[in-house]
């Protein structure tokens, strides 16, 4: 128990260290994120993070917080009908040379109400990706979605 | 940490050339390149048109290529940090495809030359025609250290994948 409520204690400090706080992740579970992570080195590794801001009428962003992809699927909530920027982040770290880097892809979505999304991330070789496909409320045919930059929102 | 400043060198000499002079523009990259020290120019015909690979370029180098990096190295009695503006320029038509590349250090690095607004030219691929479905494809770039950029090239052009290249491993 002490273990534990020190392990707690730890990671709530290392996020408040880090100004980060974790996406609350409140509502309906519409995103389906299948995360593949391979740095390619027993060197080396990868970790992929999710960052959800919310974008208002002005684009303005404002953080809501972030989720790990630590597990081959992660589902997520993200507010329908309403625009959100999300930002996969890839970072890496080399256990020998102390050399760390990150790169992130990041994309606006509305999600439509009832509709799921699946999002695919991916690392392997030092490539990346992430595509999302939506299926339609109701189950109709899915479709790739575009992934769209922050000066989209002032189009 | 070293083989990273030896390829900065390396592209620093490349840029600069024989005559001490950074090329400005795509086509003077061309001509400079061949033959100067550290630069591979390689070739090979893909079954895809010249089309098809610069719509390829097209939807990919945009969102792969336009980022600003930023990494870090620290050893005993050093701590680095270099940030990188990308700055890919596709120019696709019906029988021609070209990608170019630019690459400009916006800290940790100090400029011999005088380098073009978006920086130096780090690779210029070509597609051209050879045959009715069929392209040439010409990567002129560094001869290593940029191996995840040329394997990304290469798929996209080839058609067999649209991954973006990590950028923090290059170099």
């Amino acid at each position: 128990m002490t273990l534990r409520a020190l392990v707690l204690l730890a990671a709530v400090l290392a996020a408040a260290c880090g100004g980060a706080v974790r996406y609350a992740d409140t509502g309906e579970k519409n995103l389906v994120i299948r995360t593949e992570t391979s740095s390619g080195s027993a060197f080396s590794s990868v970790k992929a993070v999710l960052g959800v801001h919310a974008v208002d009428a002005q684009c303005k962003l404002t953080y809501e917080g972030y989720v790990e992809l630590d597990r081959p699927a992660v589902q997520v909530g993200i507010p329908p009908g309403r625009l959100s920027y999300l930002v996969f982040e890839f970072a890496s770290s080399s256990f020998l040379g102390g050399s760390r880097g990150s790169i992130s892809q990041q994309t606006l979505l509305r999600p439509r109400p009832g509709a799921t999304y699946a999002v695919r991330v991916a690392y392997k070789n030092e490539l990346y990706e992430v595509a999302i496909r939506e299926t339609p409320p109701g189950g109709g045919r899915p479709r790739d979605i575009e992934l769209a930059g922050l000066s989209a929102c002032k189009r | 940490m070293i083989s990273r400043l030896v390829v900065l060198g390396a592209v620093a000499a490349l840029a600069a050339g024989c005559a001490g002079k950074m090329p400005q523009t795509a086509d003077e990259f061309r001509q400079m390149a061949p033959g100067a020290f550290m630069v591979q120019v390689q070739s090979f015909e893909v079954t895809r048109s010249a089309r098809e690979i610069g719509e390829t370029f097209r939807r990919r180098a945009p969102e792969c290529l336009n980022v600003t990096i930023r990494t870090t190295s620290s050893s005993p009695g050093s701590y680095q940090v270099i940030d990188t503006a990308y700055k890919a320029t596709v120019i696709a038509g019906s029988d021609k495809a070209e990608l170019h590349l630019q690459q400009k250090h916006l800290k940790g690095v100090v400029n011999v030359y005088e380098e073009p607004k978006d920086g130096h030219y780090l690779f210029v691929v070509d597609a051209t025609p050879a045959g009715p479905r069929a392209a040439k494809v010409q990567i002129i770039g560094p001869s290593r250290g940029y191996d995840v950029v040329v394997r990304a090239i290469k798929a996209w052009a080839d058609g067999s994948g649209t991954g973006c290249p990590d950028l923090t491993k290059i170099g």
